[in-house]
């Protein structure tokens, strides 16, 4: 087997340079672009000359086989050549990989050694000592020496210096700009809990101010001040630092309110100095202004009747003098009077607005406080019977939803239907408010009437009742006095303590009763009992690990009893698959686990052969088979 | 009929042929060598190609594009005027003016050429190339590595003497390292390795950003012509600097002072120290590969236009302990490379016996199972990289399942363990009859040709069935490939004779974009005066007119170039002559 050779056209083992040019000579008959097939095998041959050459040349490794004549000659006459092998080189230096050496990585420190190479150029023989007789030509050989490597022309830059003083400006430019980034961050920062603290500091100044002068209100009136006094208050600086602060208006609104014999001068000054006789103001002083205006609007009358009665008062001095005092007692009656009447105006405008609104009649029956406006009203006819609070608020401004007052009569409509329908179905419990048994007897009518109404519902059958409800919101809402002012409530449907609908005044119109109706048919029934069957622990009787997976449920019966059958799949304590199906019916709060030989068997209420597992809202019987 | 050999650089292009038993140069339409591998669509829809279009980089970079060889192989789109161009169409563009020329220089029509790549080009990049050439009505079978190109053009010029050279190619656009041994008549390629976003453009934008950094000026904030200008700016003192010691850097950014800093090449290394790192993993890797030391190269080659920068040959030469050799011709040597070996595959005379042997730059393997992730396949090599071509390598597998009965088959370029990693180039499926895991084995062969086609073949056990696939440069069908010629030859390329008087406007329009004051309204004034020139029709008076004008633009961009804005003066007496 003399291959490779004999591909390249040699006999044997030849050195690399014979190799070459006989693979450069073979290349003339075997062009790689004539014939493909035949320079892969002679590129294959060549490949593998050059790596036994190799080898050969570096003295170690198998060489090839060869005569015993060569190989006598090789070894008793072959010089002694050093290996150029120097260890602290090769120990340092990283070995060609082997195999796929990593894709280009940027940042390699580079070793110079390796490439560069510490060791001295190949020279034609080693250094020996002089001593040795081997006839060595020295000057032959130093005079072929290969030149030495010439230094690099040109300049010769410090490239290490040079990359370390780039890097090193680049990190410079990056810690500015941090630090540029920082520093305006930190300043942002600043001026924003500057902003901040002024802001509050604003605050605070105008809290300060509306205080002092709410403060000094209340000095004067218990002082019983002089209408000068008064009047000076409303000029000076207290009193004009506060005086549209909100806190303040609100806080005068309560004084006024608070003490309604305040002398008209005084309110009329007020009302001069918030400038309200120009024009009607805005929104947040017309509490004020309303408070306001009689004063004004008497004290107005007073003076024009003064004015008057001066010009008057020229002609007729001394002989209508008694006159003028019966004229300014009429004036003064008619003053007491007009007031007194318009102290009764909140009732009287909220009754008209409540028979605009409602379009029946309403009559007082007692004043429940007289300073807030709140009065007990009812039919001015003897038809629904209802009694209600209402109370005058102000302004009405239809148009934007303000009626003027607010009262819970419609409340009362709600709840009342609402009791209809309870009475309706007495199974399904309704309550109302949070205490649940709260329940009032048909024919008394509430104060406050309940908002909350709470119906519970049992595991199947409800679908009608849902129907019902559906059915009798759909109706309240068309009635005239829910869409003038639709009451406040909120409506639960409720099973084992499991909310299954929810609404209230404002999202009941968009609840999707048929799909509440599905649900509770066709699934909820199973979802809880799966839940129960589970949290009750029943499987747990049965299968070992925690997964247990439901793989079937149905219902079945016959009239008035309803069978559920939920099958479960799990991992028994063997380890085996197992397959367990439990009957359950439920009656009331109770839920009997019938065992699971069949159904129509007779529920055994013995308990003392059941066992019991808990669940929340639910006791849980399974009867024990005998 | 000749074939010609065509360096479509990333920077410039250049076209060579072998004539008479040697290599020559073609000369463009304005009768250099060098034409720029730029592209520009001027108002009336004619399309530009050369110096013309590079120079209208700056004045209407928006109706322009250059450096489009590194897009190569990838979908990315490029702007011009409102048409929208793939790099393959760019590069047609490039390729059919090259043709044009060489046609008109030769006096015979040109039907095929050999057409360089980087080494390291990867198989989408190749086949672009290649469509490329179909579409400027070029036949190109044959793709040539750069580095080989140029130790080809080396051994035709310096003759048979033995010697294992490093070829370190520095273009435009990319890096590659070649380790090429010469002996007789055999050029053989032993190891390559490159990278593809290494380039002498890079080297600008390291200078241009670092001018506007220790200018204070925000690079981020520019807006485009004025990032084209700086760059523009960086590579002229960048080639200044190959001669001078320093050059000053001059910008105008509208008002106020014009920002200046006089550039050494310390500096440029200071700047560009990241890039300078980058040279040299690839000579690493190619000795590595090669299993050489570096004291046993004979010679280093340098090519390539940015291998002529000082800094860049310094730093290559102590890393390898030794100068370039001398007598290479950085911008040239690829184009005679490849003309020559247009030559070769010509069967010329006096080329016959020369033979290049290349190498496979990447690993081509298929995906094996991974048992510590079977989500992702590891790769299973069949050509390993370096692998001399024409190559034909078989790889046996097997099921890696029970009952598995249908093997999918990648075809994968790349290096890195898993084949996510690297890049898909196509797929195989061939079915096998159940059977424990194991048992049913497929053989999957790679050849790859001299031409560069990839062709996959993979035989089940009992040779019945089937499944082959051949990776040439398809991806476009004949359809689509005639219908993109034909939209591409309707876009009227500029005639000949007048490449030479839009180059001269396309200057004079970036020059006056690049100067402020006195200096500008000069060159208003003789863009002026040469297009009136230009409307006499007369050939003779035109040259004249263009001969002047080039001479005078020189000039402005040697005064720009040496002392900034200074010099104004010295164009009075210009005025004076006529």
């Amino acid at each position: 087997m003399n291959w490779p050779w004999s591909e390249l056209g040699l006999e044997g083992p030849a050195d690399l340079e014979t190799i070459k040019h006989a693979y450069a000579e073979r290349l003339k008959t075997t062009h790689p672009e004539e014939d493909p097939e035949g320079f892969q095998r002679l590129h294959t041959a060549y490949q593998q000359a050059r790596k036994l050459a190799k080898a050969r040349e570096q003295g170690g490794g198998w060489t090839p086989p060869e005569s015993r004549n060569e190989a006598y000659e090789r070894l008793f006459n072959r010089e002694e050549r050093k290996p150029e092998i120097d260890f602290d080189e090769l120990l340092n230096e990283e070995p060609p990989p082997q195999g796929k050496p990593e894709p280009e990585e940027e940042e390699e420190d580079f070793d110079y050694d390796a490439l560069i190479g510490d060791t001295p150029p190949r020279r034609p023989g080693p250094e020996k000592p002089e001593e040795e007789e081997d006839g060595w030509d020295y000057d032959a050989l130093l005079g072929d020496a290969p030149p030495r490597r010439p230094e690099p022309e040109g300049e010769e830059f410090d490239f290490e210096r040079l990359f370390a003083e780039g890097d090193e400006e680049r990190k410079q430019a990056q810690r500015r700009q941090a630090e540029e980034r920082l520093r305006a961050a930190r300043e942002r920062r600043k001026a924003q809990e500057k902003a901040q603290r002024d802001r509050a500091l604003e605050t605070e100044e105008a809290w300060q101010a509306a205080f002092a002068a709410l403060h000094a209100l209340e000095v004067l009136y218990n002082a019983g001040a002089s209408v000068q006094d008064w009047v000076q208050f409303l000029h000076s600086d207290v009193f004009r630092n506060a005086q549209h602060n909100l806190d303040f208006i609100f806080g005068l609104e309560d004084f006024l309110n608070e003490h309604l014999w305040l002398p008209d001068e005084i309110k009329r000054s007020m009302f001069l100095v918030y400038g309200f006789y120009r024009e009607r103001p805005r929104t947040e002083y017309m509490g004020l202004y309303n408070l306001l205006l009689p004063a004004y609007s008497a004290a107005q009358r007073t003076e024009i009747r003064q004015q008057q009665n001066t010009r008057r008062r020229g002609a007729r001095r001394r002989k209508a003098w008694p006159i003028l005092m019966a004229l300014i007692a009429g004036i003064l009656t008619i003053a007491i009077v007009f007031s007194g009447e318009r102290r009764e105006k909140p009732l009287d405008l909220l009754l008209k607005y409540m028979e605009e609104d409602f379009g029946k009649d309403f009559k007082l029956y007692s004043t429940l406080d007289k300073e807030k406006n709140r009065f007990r009203l009812g039919p001015a006819v003897d038809g629904d019977g209802y009694r209600f609070v209402a109370a005058y608020t102000g302004e009405r401004d239809v148009e934007n939803g303000k009626l003027g007052y607010t009262t819970n009569y419609t409340d009362i409509h709600f709840f009342t239907a609402m009791r209809e329908l309870g009475r309706r179905w007495p199974d399904f419990k309704l309550q109302y408010n949070e205490e649940r048994n709260l329940v009032v007897p048909y024919g008394e009518m509430p104060l406050e009437p309940p908002t909350f109404f709470l119906f519970e519902i049992p595991l199947v059958g409800a679908e009608e009742f849902i129907q019902d409800v559906q059915d009798t919101l759909e109706a309240l809402a068309e009635e005239d006095w829910y869409q003038t002012l639709p009451p406040q409530f909120i409506l639960i449907l409720d099973h084992g303590g499991m909310v299954l609908a929810s609404m209230d005044q404002s999202n009941w119109t968009t609840m999707d009763w048929d799909g509440l109706r599905e649900y509770y048919g066709d699934k909820y029934p199973f979802e809880f009992l799966q839940n129960v069957v589970i949290s009750g622990g029943l499987a747990k009787e049965d299968f070992a690990g925690e997964t247990v997976d439901l793989t079937g449920a149905f219902a079945t019966g016959g009239e008035g009893e309803t069978y559920f059958s939920i099958t479960c799949v799990g991992i028994d304590e063997a380890g085996e698959r197992k397959e367990v199906s439990y009957y359950l019916t439920l009656e009331g709060d109770v839920l009997y686990c019938l065992p699971d030989s069949g159904m129509g068997r007779v529920i055994n209420t013995d308990y003392d052969k059941t066992l019991r597992f808990e669940n929340e809202n639910i006791a849980v019987f399974r009867a024990i088979e005998d | 009929m000749a074939i010609i050999g065509i360096d479509l650089g990333t920077t410039n292009s250049l076209a060579a042929v072998w004539r008479d038993g040697r290599a020559e140069l073609i000369p463009n339409g304005a009768g250099e060598y060098l034409t720029p591998s730029a592209v520009s669509i001027d108002e009336d829809g004619t399309v530009l190609v050369g110096q013309a279009a590079r120079d209208r980089l700056i004045t209407h970079p928006e109706r322009s594009a250059a450096v489009f060889k590194r897009d190569m192989g990838t979908e990315k789109q490029f702007d011009l005027g409102g048409r929208k161009f793939t790099p393959e169409e760019l590069s047609a563009l490039v390729l059919r003016k090259l043709k044009e020329d060489a046609e008109a220089y030769l006096g015979e029509p040109v039907a095929e050429a050999v057409v360089s790549v980087p080494a390291y080009f990867a198989e989408a990049a190749r086949t672009a190339t290649k469509r490329a050439g179909a579409l400027a009505g070029l036949t190109v079978e044959r793709l040539v590595n750069e580095p080989s190109a140029a130790a080809v053009a080396g051994r035709i010029g310096e003759g048979d003497e033995e010697k294992t050279c490093l070829v370190f190619d520095f273009g435009g656009g990319t890096l590659d390292v070649s380790l090429v041994e010469r002996f007789d008549n055999v050029v053989s390629v032993t190891a390559v390795s490159g990278d593809n976003r290494l380039g002498g453009r890079d080297f600008d934008k390291a200078i241009a950003q670092g001018f506007c950094e220790d200018c204070g000026i925000d690079w981020d904030s520019l807006e485009r012509p004025r990032r084209e200008l700086l760059l523009r700016q960086a590579e002229q003192c960048k080639i200044a600097l190959t001669n001078q010691k320093n050059v000053l850097m001059v910008c105008a950014l509208g008002e106020g002072e014009p920002a200046s800093l006089t550039l050494t090449n310390e500096w440029l290394i200071r700047k560009g120290a990241p890039l300078f790192k980058r040279l040299t993993a690839p000579i690493r890797r190619v000795l590595a590969d090669s299993g050489l030391r570096a004291e046993s190269l004979d010679e280093l080659v340098m090519v390539g236009g940015s291998s002529r920068m000082p800094s860049v040959r310094g730093y290559i030469a102590k890393t390898l302990g030794r100068e370039p050799a001398a007598g290479a011709r950085p911008d040239t040597a690829i184009a005679l490379g490849a003309g020559i070996c247009g030559g070769m595959k010509a069967r010329a005379e006096g080329l016959r016996e020369l033979v290049l042997t290349d190498v496979c730059p990447f690993t081509l393997g298929t995906n094996v199972a991974n048992p510590a992730d079977p989500a992702r396949p590891i790769l299973s090599p069949i050509i390993e990289r370096n692998s001399v071509l024409p190559s034909s390598k078989m790889g046996l597998y097997c099921t890696s399942y029970d009952n598995q009965t249908n093997i999918d088959v990648g075809i994968y370029q790349g290096e890195n363990l898993h084949c996510d990693e690297n890049t898909q180039l196509g797929m195989l499926h061939i079915s096998v009859p159940p059977a424990p895991r194991g048992r049913q084995v497929i053989r999957v062969r790679f050849t790859y040709d001299i031409n560069g086609i990839l062709e996959v073949e993979v035989l089940s056990q009992e040779d019945q069935r089937t499944d082959k696939l051949l990776l040439r440069g398809g991806g476009v069908s004949e359809e689509e490939a005639r219908k993109r010629m034909e939209e591409l030859s309707r876009l009227k390329i500029a005639p000949r004779d007048q490449e030479e008087a839009k180059a001269i406007l396309a200057r004079g329009g970036r020059l006056y974009a690049s100067c402020v004051g006195e200096l500008r309204g000069q060159v208003l004034l003789m863009l002026g005066w040469f297009q009136e020139q230009l409307q006499s029709q007369e050939p003779l008076r035109i040259a004249k007119a263009a001969r002047r004008a080039s001479d005078f633009f020189s000039q402005v961009e040697r005064c720009m170039g040496e002392t900034g804005l200074e010099g104004p003066e010295d164009m009075e007496s210009w005025w004076e002559e006529e």
